[in-house]
């Protein structure tokens, strides 16, 4: 992969570089080691690293020994799908409650991932559902979001 | 040791209630540790009410009996579906999991289970032995003797990267930097905090652990097309090691306990920073080291024993001066003087029949999880047998419930599935995950650890070398990066020749 090599190094120089710049105004101390100069050291450190990267992918690119990306066709839309409907999952959960939007993500998530026996998604995701909140709920005494019926309508 | 006292705390240990209730906390500990984002210090704080009403000589074991249940339950999280159950079982990952994908997964379990049980027992004969000893050992450890040390352990980066080093010092590298976000012990200054106040405090070791693990392997899962979600089949048979696996894995095991020890009795490094080392060095000494990383028996026999060996060390500064090793024990801690029990010098005096009766116990549980814990193989391999279509979307869930459990807080889940999202491309452009989580872990570790070791000697840098155990430490790091360049080099040089011969 030296193309995303190549870029992954320069990504890692602008990195490197911004953190430098951000840990310029913090303040300075006269004994021991000041808030800055810790991530300034691995600024330079990452600094180094990303540039050997991008050298060593370069020289390969140059050399024309291009390689295929490694994500199989049609790989990123389902990852960003998948990624999407997870954070909406977490966006919902304060709003619906743990125990609502559950299995509906659960059942959702089944079907994605090419389950096709319905029924059996269906009755896993609530079960599921159900295990883990008691269990968490009421043994481990967590606090999983719950919104009551009447909140909902 | 005082031979009498220890045999009245194994009879103590052996009454039927007291045994019972062991048997049930280190159930209870295997369940936690094995379930994402619940930790040993949670399971004894969960354990708390009930502790109250018990006798303390079986609050202090049912203590013990989630402590070490819940070290092991890490691994089986850890091996069985890429998700590390504890921060001790981060290591245990990087073998455990390709063992799993062989097929392997029960043999991978029947070993993190003997080499916890051999770390457990030698860790719980030292704390019988040599407590007092280890204590002042631990004791002589100055800031810049922690700073070398967790320099050690930032060299394991290298040699913990399996294909290119250059990537495992980047992967390390941007786990310091991430290391660095939040409000610095310094002087109060916010750092990379960007105007979020959820960042002030940092990015905690769980979310970050479970999102590239756990939530990136999910990702990646999810790229996969329908009709692609065959089970792996897993060999459920043969799971304790044969006496020829034994004999394969007993460098890796006496490596193990040595480094768990060394690590436990040291106030401040814990599981999660020894099952790495070890790692490490059973790597360098292991002769077959092309194995490491691809689902090497070893690799999974050295940080196991390494996290259960940590058990015993972490008790003894708890034990013998009342100062905690770590988080669970600083929890023990609170939670000894809840019950009435002052911990400290004076303890080996005042009490010496309960503390021989924990030492004791210590012991009889090691050989008591070896029995659970194999029950307990039988019965979570069985969940590989479950299709991905349904496995991966609970685990999911289960990563979501695990990570809210950290302050009972949505933040901590969006970090999580950030670092999913991370760990996904790190995954898919070769980046190995475990040097990252090891800059996160030794990241604050060496920053304030040298910042003290220089306030104390007036920014003079001659302290790093100039106390013997910090050069050491030193040494041992520079060894550490050294070889897996030098190998890498003479690798290539060797490849070369044949390159152009052909």
């Amino acid at each position: 992969m030296p193309r995303v090599d190549f870029f992954t190094g320069l990504a890692l120089v602008g990195i490197a570089v911004g953190v430098f710049i951000g840990t310029l105004d913090m303040a300075k101390v006269a004994r021991g080691i000041g808030p800055g100069d810790y991530p300034r050291f691995i600024a330079w450190g990452l600094l180094i690293l990303g540039a050997t990267l991008a050298v060593q992918s370069g020289k390969k690119l140059l050399r024309r020994q291009a390689e295929p990306l490694p994500f199989p066709p049609g790989a990123f839309p389902r990852v960003l799908i998948m990624v999407l409907m997870t954070y909406a999952y977490i966006y919902l959960m304060p709003s619906t409650g743990f125990v609502l939007i559950t299995p509906v993500y659960l059942f959702l998530a089944m079907v994605f991932f090419g389950l096709r026996r319905y029924l059996l998604g269906a009755v896993t995701s609530i079960a599921v559902t159900l295990v883990l909140f008691v269990t968490f709920r009421y043994v481990f005494q967590v606090l999983l979001p719950v919104v009551g019926l009447f909140d909902l309508i | 040791m005082e031979f009498g006292y220890f045999v009245q705390g194994l009879m103590a240990s052996f009454a039927p209630y007291t045994f019972f209730m062991m048997v049930v906390s280190s159930i209870a500990g295997i369940i936690i540790g094995a379930l994402p984002g619940m930790t040993a210090s949670m399971g004894i704080i969960l354990i708390l009410p009930f502790l109250y009403y018990m006798p303390k000589d079986v609050a202090l074991l049912m203590m013990s009996g989630v402590f070490c249940g819940a070290n092991f339950g890490g691994a089986i999280s850890a091996i069985l579906i890429n998700t590390p159950g504890t921060p001790s079982a981060s290591a245990t990952v990087i073998d455990g999991y390709q063992m799993t994908r062989q097929g392997k997964a029960g043999k991978a379990l029947g070993m993190s289970m003997v080499a916890s049980f051999v770390g457990g027992i030698f860790s719980s004969i030292c704390l019988l032995l040599i407590a007092p000893e280890l204590a002042k050992f631990a004791l002589q450890f100055q800031a810049a003797d922690y700073f070398s040390l967790s320099i050690f352990g930032l060299s394991i980066m290298a040699s913990a990267s399996s294909r290119s080093i250059l990537k495992g010092l980047i992967s390390g590298w941007v786990g310091l930097l991430l290391s660095t976000v939040g409000i610095d012990t310094i002087v109060g200054v916010e750092r990379f905090t960007f105007g979020i106040a959820e960042l002030g405090s940092g990015f905690d070791l769980l979310p970050v652990l479970i999102g590239v693990f756990a939530v990136g392997q999910f990702f990646e899962e999810s790229e996969a097309r329908k009709g692609e979600y065959d089970i792996i089949q897993q060999e459920l048979t043969g799971l304790w090691p044969t006496w020829a696996e034994m004999r394969s894995v007993w460098v890796a095991l006496v490596v193990g306990c040595i480094v768990g020890i060394i690590i436990g009795v040291m106030p401040g490094a814990g599981g999660a920073i020894a099952c790495f080392m070890a790692y490490n060095e059973a790597r360098r000494w292991s002769k077959r080291k092309d194995l490491f990383g691809k689902g090497s028996l070893e690799g999974v026999a050295a940080p196991e024993c390494a996290n259960n060996a940590t058990t015993g060390g972490d008790m003894v500064p708890m034990l013998t001066l009342g100062v905690p090793g770590d988080v669970v024990t600083a929890v023990m801690l609170g939670a000894l003087m809840l019950i009435g029990i002052k911990p400290g010098p004076l303890l080996f005096v005042e009490q010496p029949v309960l503390v021989y009766t924990l030492l004791a116990g210590f012991i009889t549980m090691q050989i008591m999880m070896l029995f659970l814990g194999m029950l307990s193989i039988y019965g979570s391999v069985r969940i590989l047998s479950i299709p991905n279509t349904i496995l991966m979307p609970v685990v999911m869930v289960l990563c979501v419930v695990g990570v809210f459990t950290i302050g009972n807080q949505l933040y901590q889940v969006g970090v999580a599935v950030a670092f999913g999202i991370f760990g996904y491309f790190m995954k898919k452009l070769d980046y190995p995950g475990a040097p990252l989580v090891l800059g996160v872990i030794l990241g604050p570790m060496a920053e304030d650890n040298l910042n003290r070791a220089l306030l104390v000697s007036a920014n003079d840098w001659s302290i790093l070398v100039r106390r013997p155990i910090s050069l050491v430490f030193l040494i041992l790091a520079i060894i550490s990066i050294v070889i897996p360049l030098y190998t890498a080099y003479r690798g290539r040089e060797r490849v070369a020749p044949e390159a152009e011969a052909h």
